[in-house]
């Protein structure tokens, strides 16, 4: 078990604090749960932060709305400004860039929202598996290390990035920049569902922001983090990987989403990012 | 040509008007500058023929596909001062058009001694000092023509989906307390507003504050 001590955030109606302390554990990392009406003090004390997935507050006004106004989102800005990274975690990502703290690129601005999903022929919440890679320029600390389109699940009904911000709108245009977008299992981006399954702008499925150090992302690397929850059916490497594996021990076989959450190691390192 | 507008609420505490009206009090530190905030679906549809207000109003009851009268009340209202389409790109919104009140589940909104059946509609508790400021939002990618469907008298009318949001504040002046609403309303910036979402959603006032508070029934 490493030293390095992460954060779980939880907001009144999240639901994903548990499997996301056991893949942090998973991980090699000391995970710890952070009540929303804790002093915002405490998170001095951890490297880095989880915001999981949920419903905060019953998705009232909109998805991450009301949580992020709390303080203790305001304790978490200071934290992650001084340069500790956070993963936002589907309700977690619209937290973040409902304070403003994705993509951050004015102090507190919020430049993106995260609107329902509009896909030609449903709406509404969509749980399935998508593919998922990053974009080669940009820049993000919980990234670094992935390199091939990987499998993950989504579980929304208000991710879709939209943003009327000419400058961002435009710094999007460019498929590389954008921190991970939706792709084919062949590792093309994603033009329409199934593939894009909420219909964001550029395909997007997650977006960093500040320095790197924060990252909204919408699917769950947490349900992705064993091999075992990886479907037999499934297209791509991870799907062979899954189906050589069918009558083997895999208890303990690492999953595509372990990536994303094994970054947090790196702070063993180095202080801060 | 006229424009037929349904508000619809809740019969029972609407728990999003009372979290966001808790967020500004509490979280963001209004106190008392904040008396209440209520929260209204608004269906309109507009350009239709005064005489076939009833028409509407009767096919609207009968299908409900606005409201459903076991969880809501509502009432509607006509305006018959040729008011425009309600919802453009501009954002532009005509001044308050809800002039008449043509039906409402509500008999205490008929009675003959409500003056202004908007404001019994609004429903706060009597306070002095403060202005009640309606603003009415949607959604940018919906706007106009996204009401639910079904056998309308004229497919062919505009018809407009909202939420009216009113603010009650305590001001000095009514101008004063719409002005602190608009700082209030679109998240521009962390802890900056909070009902609407700029990137996603449009929103305007509507009209002038009502003037200050009186008791209702």
């Amino acid at each position: 078990m490493s030293d390095v001590k992460i954060a779980v955030l939880q907001f009144p109606g999240l639901n994903c604090e548990d499997e996301t302390l056991r893949v942090l554990d998973f991980a090699g990392l000391t995970g710890e749960l952070v009540r929303w009406n804790e002093p915002g003090s405490r998170l001095a004390d951890f490297a880095g932060f989880v915001v999981p997935g949920g419903f905060s507050y019953q998705d009232r006004v909109r998805a991450g709305a009301i949580a992020s106004q709390s303080l203790l989102v305001e304790a978490l800005v200071r934290e992650v400004e001084g340069g500790k990274p956070v993963l936002g975690i589907c309700n977690g990502a619209q937290i973040l860039v409902e304070a403003g703290i994705v993509p951050g690129t004015e102090p507190g601005r919020v430049d993106v929202a995260m609107a329902r999903n509009k896909v030609e022929g449903r709406d509404g919440y969509n749980a399935q598996w998508v593919f998922v890679r990053r974009g080669e320029t940009a820049k993000c600390f919980f990234t670094e290390e992935l390199d091939e389109p990987f499998p993950v699940v989504i579980g929304h009904a208000e991710g879709r990035f939209v943003s009327r911000e000419p400058g961002f709108l435009n710094h999007m245009g460019n498929r590389e920049n954008r921190t991970l977008y939706y792709c084919t299992p062949e590792g093309d981006e994603a033009q329409s569902y199934p593939w894009n399954p909420n219909g964001a702008m550029g395909a997007l499925a997650g977006l960093h922001g500040l320095d790197g150090q924060a990252l909204a992302f919408m699917p769950h690397p947490e349900r992705a983090a064993w091999l075992w929850q990886v479907p037999e059916d499934i297209a791509g490497s991870w799907g062979e990987r899954r189906r050589l594996a069918v009558g083997q021990p895999i208890a303990h076989a690492e999953g595509p989403g372990l990536a994303m959450i094994k970054a947090f190691n790196r702070l063993s390192k180095v202080e801060s990012v | 040509m006229s424009t037929l507008s349904f508000l619809v609420r809740g019969r029972s505490v609407d728990l999003v008007a009372m979290t966001a009206f808790n967020t500004f009090k509490n979280t963001l530190g209004l106190g008392d500058e904040i008396v209440g905030l209520l929260r209204d679906d608004l269906f309109a549809i507009e350009g239709i023929d005064e005489s076939a207000a009833e028409t509407w109003v009767a096919a609207c009851q009968a299908q409900q596909h606005w409201f459903n009268p076991n969880k809501h009340r509502y009432a509607a209202f006509l305006a018959t001062d040729g008011a425009v389409a309600c919802v453009r790109d501009d954002g532009s919104w005509p001044e308050p058009w809800l002039q008449s009140m043509v039906s409402s589940d509500r008999p205490d909104l008929e009675s003959a001694d409500v003056e202004d059946p908007r404001r019994a509609w609004i429903g706060v508790r009597p306070t002095t000092g403060a202005y009640a400021v309606p603003v009415v939002a949607w959604d940018r990618e919906e706007g106009a023509g996204s009401l639910p469907g079904g056998d309308w008298p004229d497919g062919s009318l505009a018809r407009i989906r909202g939420v009216v949001w009113t603010l009650v504040l305590r001001a000095d002046r009514p101008e004063e307390a719409s002005a602190r609403a608009e700082g209030l309303v679109s998240t521009r910036a962390r802890r900056q507003g909070l009902l609407v979402h700029p990137h996603m959603e449009g929103w305007t006032a509507w009209g002038a504050p009502l003037a200050e508070l009186d008791p209702v029934s």
